[in-house]
């Protein structure tokens, strides 16, 4: 009976250690780019912090001088496909090596209505991290053979509807190398996609009691998430950040580990936000077409992020890779 | 039912499990095995074929019975002395009450999913996994480290024979049900719950019953290890730490009721965790939970199919055992059912810890590493208590072919060691060598049936 005492007086002590551990115990980098591997780690640093000043001026140049002055190279991925005039987007993409390797360095963006056009830029294309913390890392993001440790994402403004030709302009090891590429603008009212400011549309995701209780029916992240709320019974009630991804599905390098992302974030924001993961393709087989959830939102890609206002409105879309500064950018518009 | 007609319906099940393997479930997990050598169905004959052989080889060349008497030797010097001894014993429990009461804090006061709080992984991998493995390669390690069995009670009344081992076979059952069926099984607040809850019901049974009268019927964690450790050459008798030869604990198992339930129990579980991977019971259980999801709900409709599979697993694995038994009743020597039932329940532990062994193998290889990372920062507060906090899971250390060499391994070598006990547990029940030989052609078969059944749920769940 003289042992009886030694379990409260144990959890005492724990108790009191949880209470002040964060004061004298050795804390976690809270550094993104302390979790990219260490070779990597001065040059994702750099190109996080990309300054318009660093890049030539455009000045009246054709995109194609500027790259002829410049010299190509690399190739550009782009990461997102819907543009609309008349309003600043989000261009997402991955400057990629004849080895098929990610090039990281301070990168900008400029663009012209045609190669020979005059070019508007420089819009500077911050890194975006896309490691996340290993508590988060899926089995796909943690045996990728040469995973992409970020991503870059410039602003920039489209005024009219069209063709656009982009080029990207990293600085690797102090000189530019230029990687070219096209994407279509197009008017907003030609635009399905629910936009921002619009009311989401109330759509059933699937759950795993919808699933008959079989959850990997439903994600093909290993391990499963259990992000799997149903966004009709959510919104309106909280503020929702609802991702359409597929980890194991995903048809491109620049998609990212967006679920995992989604997990880490959950950690600081699940109290104020639901989250929910919403797959792909039916039966995950991409020949089986969308899955209806992405249907009635009028989806053609993915990943794709909507965050939901607690009034059942849009705040924010995100589409394409994006990494975790994006992302927690995107959950703030909602609270 | 007569007998004859009892087995003509256990072999008949029998059969259906003894069939060759069927090629691997439609192919929808991550990671799979490519290259194999040989295909997996031929894994399945070769297991079967080297158990025929160790068969012959024993009826051969063991004609008397070795391991139900064993010779245990003390450690040297003071070695046993020291390790075996009270002050050992008082300071490993007190580190499992320590751990118990910080993986309670984390559980309640850590992060919110099982990914950044140290509870779900430390109850469902390190604990429930890692410590079968430790229990076979170090003894009863659990006993001494036991939270529950550190606080010791003297009990106010007997405790009742009758109930044997039951009380810890429904209380495993009832872990396995929350870790497989329950659906919050890695919440870490729910989970916590549940282990505060199991806490509290099993001081207060110690309170009634005893400490140590409680741990040998009624825990069911201090049951299960037990079982495990009988593997290992490891044994403490009386205080002192010594040396037994291999598998010899096990004869020495005493078997009061409940303990064969335990015992498929164990296998049963793991057995439904293993086929609940695969296609066929993933397609069978979405269709039996549309069937019934107007009656019971939408959500608990998953649960109580899996309940079900969950007890049918059970079932099946008493129906093998049972065909079995039945088996070696029919070939004479004037025993009744309960005694050869009891008699070879021990032969089943190395069957249960196989199983464990290949079907958890790459859980706890690849899952258990989170262990470091969580050991750090328990709380999911970003501390980095012992700088290992940013190490993350290495999936690539051991391939997948190797694990699957491993785990084939694991099922053949426990089978053999099944077939070796309840061998010699037959010749010193039957009066009669050949007699004896003669009632373990059906243990033989039950092992065959098992071994299959273990490489068909390893293909299964990896397809």
């Amino acid at each position: 009976m003289r042992r009886s005492g030694v379990l409260p007086a144990l959890c005492a002590l724990v108790v009191a250690a949880a209470g002040c551990g964060g004061d004298g115990g050795s804390k976690a980098p809270d550094d993104p780019v302390a979790r990219v591997p260490s070779g990597l780690q001065e040059k994702v640093r750099a190109a996080r912090a990309p300054h318009p000043s660093e890049f030539p001026a455009a000045s009246g140049k054709t995109l194609q001088a500027l790259a002829d002055q410049i010299g190509g190279g690399p190739e550009m991925g782009l990461a997102g496909s819907v543009f609309l005039a008349g309003r600043e987007n989000r261009v997402a993409f991955g400057v990629i090596d004849s080895n098929a390797g990610f090039v990281y360095g301070k990168t900008a963006l400029y663009v012209a209505r045609a190669p020979h056009a005059p070019a508007r830029g420089p819009y500077v294309a911050p890194a975006d991290v896309l490691v996340t913390d290993p508590p988060y890392r899926s089995q796909q993001a943690a045996t990728e053979a040469d995973p992409f440790a970020a991503v870059y994402a410039a602003q920039v403004p489209f005024e009219r509807p069209g063709n656009h030709s982009l080029l990207a302009v990293t600085l690797v090891g102090g000189k530019p190398v230029a990687a070219a590429s096209r994407i279509k603008v197009i008017r907003p009212a030609d635009d399905q996609i629910p936009e921002v400011g619009e009311r989401a549309p109330n759509v059933q995701t699937d759950t795993v009691a919808s699933a008959g209780g079989d959850v990997e029916a439903i994600d093909t992240r290993r391990p499963t998430s259990d992000m799997h709320g149903d966004f009709s019974k959510l919104v309106g009630t909280k503020p929702v950040a609802l991702l359409f991804a597929t980890p194991q599905l995903c048809q491109s390098r620049v998609c990212g580990p967006v679920v995992d992302e989604a997990l880490q974030l959950r950690a600081r924001y699940g109290d104020r936000i639901a989250f929910i993961h919403q797959e792909v393709y039916t039966d995950n087989d991409p020949n089986k077409g969308l899955r209806k959830p992405l249907q009635e939102f009028q989806l053609r890609s993915e990943p794709w992020l909507f965050v939901v206002g607690k009034d059942g409105r849009i705040t924010a879309r995100l589409e394409g890779s994006f990494g975790l500064a994006a992302f927690e950018r995107a959950l703030k518009t909602a609270l | 039912m007569t007998q004859r007609a009892r087995l003509a319906v256990l072999a008949a099940c029998a059969l259906g499990a003894l069939a060759p393997a069927p090629p691997a479930a439609d192919a929808h997990g991550l990671v799979q095995r490519t290259n194999l050598p040989i295909p997996e169905w031929l894994f399945g004959w070769a297991a079967a074929l080297v158990l025929v052989v160790s068969f012959a080889a024993l009826a051969l060349l063991w004609p008397r019975p070795r391991l139900q008497e064993p010779a245990w030797r003390p450690l040297p010097g003071a070695l046993g002395r020291v390790l075996g001894g009270r002050v050992v014993e008082a300071l490993c429990g007190a580190i499992g009450v320590a751990l118990l009461a910080v993986v309670i804090v984390a559980g309640y006061e850590g992060g919110g999913s099982s990914l950044d709080n140290l509870a779900p992984t430390f109850i469902l991998i390190d604990f429930w996994v890692g410590l079968v493995f430790v229990s076979a390669l170090l003894g009863d390690v659990f006993r001494v480290f036991s939270p529950w069995r550190a606080i010791r009670l003297p009990g106010i009344r007997p405790y009742p024979e009758r109930w044997g081992r039951y009380p810890a076979a429904l209380a495993l059952l009832g872990f396995t049900w929350v870790e497989l069926v329950s659906g919050w099984g890695d919440v870490p607040g729910e989970l916590t719950n549940a282990a505060v809850a199991y806490t509290v019901y099993t001081l207060a049974m110690q309170a009634v019953f005893g400490t140590e009268a409680w741990s040998r019927g009624g825990e069911a964690f201090a049951v299960y290890f037990n079982l495990f450790s009988r593997l290992s050459v490891w044994e403490r008798r009386d205080g002192v730490l010594g040396v037994r030869p291999p598998l010899s604990g096990l004869p020495r198992l005493d078997a009061p009721p409940g303990t064969v339930l335990f015992v498929a129990v164990m296998i049963g579980t793991v057995t439904f965790d293993g086929f609940s991977q695969g296609r066929l019971w993933k397609d069978l259980s979405v269709d039996l939970a549309g069937a019934i999801d107007g009656i019971v709900g939408l959500d608990a409709a998953p649960k109580v199919v899996g309940t079900l599979g969950l007890l049918a697993g059970v079932l099946v694995v008493g129906g093998f055992y049972r065909l079995g038994i039945d088996g070696a009743r029919s070939v004479g020597g004037e025993l009744d059912a309960g005694t050869l039932r009891r008699a070879f329940v021990h032969a089943l532990v190395p069957i249960a810890t196989v199983y464990v062994a290949a079907h958890y193998l790459t859980f706890l290889l690849f899952e258990g590493q989170a262990t470091f990372y969580l050991a750090s920062d328990p709380l999911g507060r970003g501390w980095d208590v012992f700088g290992t906090a940013s190490r993350a899971i290495d999936y690539t250390y051991v391939s997948q072919n190797g694990s699957w060499y491993l785990q084939v391994a694991f099922v053949v070598a426990g089978h053999v060691a099944a077939l070796a006990l309840a061998h010699d547990r037959a010749l010193a029940l039957y009066p009669d060598a050949r007699l004896a030989v003669r009632s373990q052609y059906w243990m033989l078969a039950v092992m065959v049936g098992f071994t299959s059944l273990a490489l068909w749920l390893l293909a299964q769940a990896t397809a």
